[in-house]
């Protein structure tokens, strides 16, 4: 089996992400039902694969994550693998964006889970075994993409693409979400 | 000041090497996700009352970030924002290649039709601002960034940007011109007829001339005609 | 300057309210610097025409008073240095028919002096402050100046009414005295304020507003009296806090701006300790000096005058009594500065 990507934070250097791509998935909806009845590891997050465009959005998103769990204020949602997914949407309505960014019938899922932390907590995010399709190259993520889909959620406009890369586009809402009006997402 | 050479730890962030102290607060140059970064910090201003400077920084957090994004959707070139980290008020966003607008006036490194298609290209980038409701609010030579090669520009600092009502947009405007005319004036004092040029560009994007115009005249005879007693 | 022979100016100021000779040497010396102040009743400012009047009445035997001072007689002096402007026409006219009288009188020279210029050039003198950016802040003028080619050239400025106009106009919705000075009754009251009222802060580029936190106060100032919700100290504590912050941050920017570490400020709301301990700070923290005067030279004098006069005198730069008019405005980047060569 092809080995998962192990992404590291600059400011997190006790933790890192490790991701890998599924295509062709065929039990989505079996996942959703061991997701929906808390049987997901809270570290692990499973995607939707076709709404991301880099692993840098992941990269911004987890970091957020981990500063979150770090702050006074906490997490937003109830696991690591859940803020994950919210972060990623540059939502701030929760429920749309776990629903969006869940894997409900898709074919093309990204799993990733943290690992790091607190002694003690060996609680293992690899959920590779659940799920049923065939891994692939992470750098073919952007083949998967549906860039329609991605620039309708983001709001993205056309001039901002003549300037930066739908990438960018993604990871500055990601980014910034707390600071964007709420009518922006 | 702090020796330049030291890397740091800003918040979060490792390995952070101060650059300039701004006006606006540290700007370090640091990596994110083995990327080149920019992370500038709004620290705390001492000398201003506790109340009034948390009121400020956050507004200008909100306010820069806000104003880029806005930007960019009226088409305008800025940092992409990477990470915004509230508890320190500090902006990590993409380092933009290139020199700084003044830098590359001073250096005169550059043909004279270069120099006319920067004075257009920026001329034409504050147009779009203006006519999307978006005051940059800092309009300098120190603010814009740009690629020697491609002569791309990019406008960074929205620190103090804000969206103007239809009200007050053409006083907005005109201050907004009028602070950048005197930003080319002093920067650029051996260089006479820059802003000139950035206005002409300014008037042949724009859909609203008159009223900005007609108001940024009267900003400049307010300047002048100050009587300035005592 | 001239070399070997030490050379003495005579100066006059009488842009505003107050006129003042003062007799400065070539080798930086002030040896004497007199002047007197025109007060109006508490809720009132002062205006051209009774402003001229006191200015006549005094300055003779001000003129008088400062030669004694001096130890000098008119033999003495090499050259009369006058605000041309900017300032209030009939005062400024006052001033400067009597310095071209005595100029007649005396056989000397006449040197034209940009008030403004006045303020920085003492302000070098007598901290030693070399290349600062200067925060010129007064009733008529709220200027960021930095000096570059020959000028002191306008960095950032009021877009609307100046600090010290703010302040007055402040001072008068409070009712506080003319006496000293209406900045200097806030000053001493802002000492006892405590809590800090939010107002509106306006700053634009290197630029700020006044109309804003003034008008702010106009409106709500007497009600917040009435209610009992806040005292005139807190008033004045907060409306001191903000307008200052805003001087300080504009001055800030134009130190990153230029590139440079050391602030001057002068103007007559120069002598207020807050705002210098504001600037202070924000200086030390850019590894810089603050420079400050106390109120002897920070508002408006005769050696401001004198010693600028002086510097252009060693140019050269002397015009003949025809040509030595006054002008209302009379911007700080206007004249050519030919003593600095750097």
């Amino acid at each position: 089996m092809t080995q998962a990507e192990t992404i590291q934070f600059e400011a997190h250097p006790d933790w890192v992400l490790k991701c890998k791509l599924f295509t062709h998935v065929t039990n989505a909806a079996d996942l959703v039902t061991h997701i929906t009845s808390g049987n997901l590891p809270m570290k692990t997050s499973l995607i939707n694969a076709t709404l991301v465009p880099d692993l840098l959005p992941l990269y911004v998103a987890g970091d957020k994550a981990l500063r979150s769990l770090q702050s006074d204020k906490g997490l937003s949602t109830r696991t690591l693998g859940s803020e994950l997914l919210y972060n990623l949407s540059g939502s701030r309505h929760i429920r749309d964006a776990l629903i969006k960014f869940g894997v409900k019938d898709s074919t093309s899922i990204l799993l990733a889970w943290f690992e790091g932390g607190k002694e003690g907590d060996e609680e293992n995010g690899d959920v590779s075994d659940l799920i049923k399709g065939s891994v692939a190259d992470l750098g073919d993520l952007h083949l998967g993409l549906d860039q329609s889909q991605v620039v309708d959620w983001y709001k993205i406009h056309d001039k901002e693409l003549t300037n930066a890369s739908l990438t960018d586009c993604v990871v500055f809402r990601i980014g910034a979400k707390d600071f964007l009006d709420k009518k922006q997402k | 000041m702090a020796t330049k050479e030291e890397d740091q730890t800003v918040g979060l962030m490792p390995k952070c090497r101060l650059l300039c102290q701004g006006a606006e607060g540290r700007v370090f140059e640091t990596k994110y996700w083995k990327k080149k970064a920019i992370l500038k910090q709004r620290f705390d201003k001492m000398y201003r009352h506790p109340i009034l400077n948390k009121k400020l920084t956050r507004q200008r957090l909100g306010m820069e970030v806000r104003g880029m994004m806005k930007a960019r959707k009226l088409g305008i070139k800025t940092p992409t924002v990477l990470l915004v980290d509230q508890e320190t008020n500090s902006i990590v966003m993409e380092k933009m290649p290139g020199i700084m607008v003044k830098d590359w006036l001073k250096a005169g490194k550059y043909s004279e039709a270069d120099l006319d298609t920067v004075l257009a290209t920026i001329g034409k980038m504050v147009a779009n601002l203006h006519d999307g409701s978006l005051i940059h609010g800092d309009l300098t030579t120190s603010n814009m960034i740009i690629r020697t090669e491609s002569l791309d520009i990019t406008f960074i600092d929205f620190g103090l940007s804000f969206n103007c009502s239809a009200q007050n947009g053409p006083e907005d405007k005109g201050v907004d011109l009028y602070v950048m005319e005197r930003a080319f004036l002093n920067a650029h004092a051996d260089l006479p007829g820059l802003f000139e040029k950035v206005l002409g560009a300014y008037e042949g994007e724009t859909s609203l001339w008159k009223s900005t115009f007609n108001r940024y005249s009267e900003v400049r005879m307010r300047g002048r005609k100050r009587s300035m007693v005592g | 300057m001239t070399k070997g022979k030490v050379t003495i100016c005579m100066g006059f100021e009488g842009s505003a309210n107050k006129i003042g000779v003062g007799i400065v040497t070539s080798e930086g010396d002030i040896l004497a610097n007199p002047r007197e102040t025109f007060i109006t009743p508490p809720g009132t400012g002062f205006l051209p025409r009774e402003t001229a009047l006191h200015h006549q009445q005094v300055i003779v035997p001000l003129v008088q008073k400062c030669l004694k001072e001096a130890n000098l007689t008119p033999k003495d002096i090499d050259c009369l240095a006058y605000t041309k402007g900017p300032g209030m026409g009939a005062p400024l006219v006052s001033t400067a028919v009597v310095m071209r009288t005595l100029a007649q009188i005396w056989n000397v020279p006449i040197v034209p002096v940009n008030h403004c210029v006045g303020h920085i050039e003492m302000g070098r003198l007598v901290t030693g402050a070399v290349d600062p950016i200067v925060l010129y802040v007064s009733g008529g003028n709220t200027q960021v100046i930095a000096y570059s080619e020959k000028r002191y050239r306008i960095f950032g400025e009021t877009i609307d009414i100046a600090v010290g106009n703010c302040l007055d106009r402040f001072a008068r919705c409070l009712g506080l005295s003319n006496d000293p000075s209406p900045g200097y009754n806030i000053e001493q009251l802002a000492k006892k304020g405590s809590q800090y009222i939010e107002m509106p802060y306006n700053v634009k580029g290197m630029d700020v507003s006044f109309s804003g936190i003034l008008s702010f106060a106009e409106d709500t100032v007497v009600k917040m009296l009435k209610k009992g919700t806040a005292t005139k100290a807190d008033l004045c504590f907060s409306f001191q806090e903000t307008i200052f912050a805003m001087l300080v941050e504009i001055t800030e920017r134009a130190m990153a701006h230029c590139n440079t570490q050391d602030v001057l400020i002068v103007g007559g709301v120069g002598c207020n300790k807050r705002l210098q301990a504001m600037m202070k700070i924000m200086a030390d923290e850019r590894g810089g000096v603050l420079y400050a005067t106390d109120e002897r030279y920070c508002i408006d004098n005769g050696a401001m005058i004198a010693w600028p006069g002086l510097l252009a005198f060693g140019q050269g730069d002397t015009i003949p009594v025809e040509e030595s008019s006054v002008t209302q405005r009379y911007r700080t980047d206007d004249p050519v500065i030919n003593w600095r060569d750097d």
